[in-house]
């Protein structure tokens, strides 16, 4: 059975998130620690070799 | 240490150069701005190294026979005059290591083995797009290079000085034509060619151009960014001046007729081929039944010696 909020269905009932309109900052970490999980990332590194910025993302699955 | 395969900016994607030729035509064009190596045009008192002689042969003396010519192997014979041309010198710029050295994040940036986006090392630099940059000049004829040539205007090039760094004289055989009772003038030579020194000027921009591409670098706060046109071409022309005066295998060095490659015309110094004997010239007789003689310059004109002005790196 869907899951709704108002008239909107926010889960379907093939377990489909829908008319999610934003995020509150404990879902916005755990989707972030979730693709850190992933570790698909890009590391830049200055010339000595030390990182500087890691940029995580998604991948195919 | 090694030359890298930079990544750059093209719409909307960060991609690997293949193809640098258009970059390092931007770091020979910024080394014509500024050349770290220099020459200049003195009267006397230039380097050893590009040091000439020009040589040409003046009249010996009359000979004078009582009642008889001497023959030629008692005549003087010709003699060579010897001109030393000392009239370049090098100088090497003092500079100091850009400050850019300083900073791990100055330089572009390539994949690196392990597929994470690096900065290059100032070495990685210097290899990548330095070292093929001052190859070019050597090799090619290119921005701040000087050569030789006998013309007064060179489109493209700016003579460094109207003072020819050779002039090669040859005895005017023309005004060797009487003995008489008096003798000719022993040294009566004539300019046969003068040769000067110019400079290739800089090229325009390559900035933009087909085949440039957009290096990258990596921000205070991490991120990359493009190079502007000022900030790469900057550190381009503090590297090649730089590593034209300091990098061991990248530095420049002119000289004459030493390593590397030939830069302008050849130089000639030429002389008149003939023998003293075959100068040999009976003159006149005076009343006191004196018979003058004299040996000339004669023949045909032949390359005596030929210097190259050379440009090599070591």
């Amino acid at each position: 059975m869907a899951v709704k909020v108002g008239n909107d269905i926010v889960i379907s009932d093939n377990k489909e998130l829908s008319n999610i309109e934003s995020t509150d900052d404990t879902t916005q970490t755990s989707i972030n620690n979730a693709i850190v999980g992933i570790d698909n990332k890009l590391i830049i590194k200055d010339a000595t070799g030390t990182a500087v910025k890691t940029i995580y993302g998604a991948q195919s699955v | 240490m090694a030359a890298r395969s930079p990544l750059y900016y093209s719409g909307g994607e960060i991609l690997t150069a293949t193809n640098l030729d258009t970059v390092v035509d931007q770091v020979v064009r910024a080394y014509g701005q500024n050349p770290g190596v220099t020459l200049t045009v003195v009267s006397s008192g230039g380097d050893a190294k590009f040091e000439m002689t020009d040589t040409r042969y003046k009249a010996g003396a009359v000979s004078v026979g009582d009642g008889a010519y001497l023959p030629p192997g008692q005549t003087p014979d010709i003699e060579a005059i010897e001109t030393i041309a000392s009239n370049i010198t090098e100088t090497v710029a003092s500079v100091s290591q850009p400050a850019a050295s300083s900073n791990p994040r100055s330089f572009p940036v390539y994949y690196n083995s392990s597929n994470e986006i690096q900065a290059m090392t100032e070495t990685d630099f210097i290899d990548t797009f330095i070292k093929p940059a001052l190859d070019t000049i050597v090799a090619d004829n290119s921005a701040g290079e000087y050569f030789v040539s006998t013309l007064s205007t060179i489109t493209g090039a700016t003579r460094v000085s109207a003072t020819p760094i050779f002039v090669d004289t040859r005895a005017d055989e023309t005004l060797y034509d009487d003995v008489g009772i008096t003798g000719e003038t022993l040294d009566q030579p004539k300019t046969v060619n003068s040769y000067y020194l110019f400079q290739r000027d800089a090229g325009d921009t390559q900035y933009g151009e087909t085949g440039w591409v957009d290096l990258m670098y990596i921000d205070t706060d991490g991120s990359l960014r493009v190079y502007s046109d000022s900030d790469i071409s900057a550190l381009f022309g503090d590297y090649v001046r730089y590593a034209a005066s300091n990098t061991v295998g990248a530095r420049l060095s002119y000289s004459i007729n030493g390593e590397g490659t030939t830069k302008g015309t050849g130089i000639i110094d030429t002389v008149l081929d003939g023998t003293s004997a075959e100068g040999y010239t009976e003159g006149g007789i005076s009343p006191s039944n004196y018979y003058y003689a004299q040996e000339f310059p004669n023949g045909e004109p032949i390359a005596l010696t030929t210097y190259y002005l050379k440009l090599t790196t070591y």
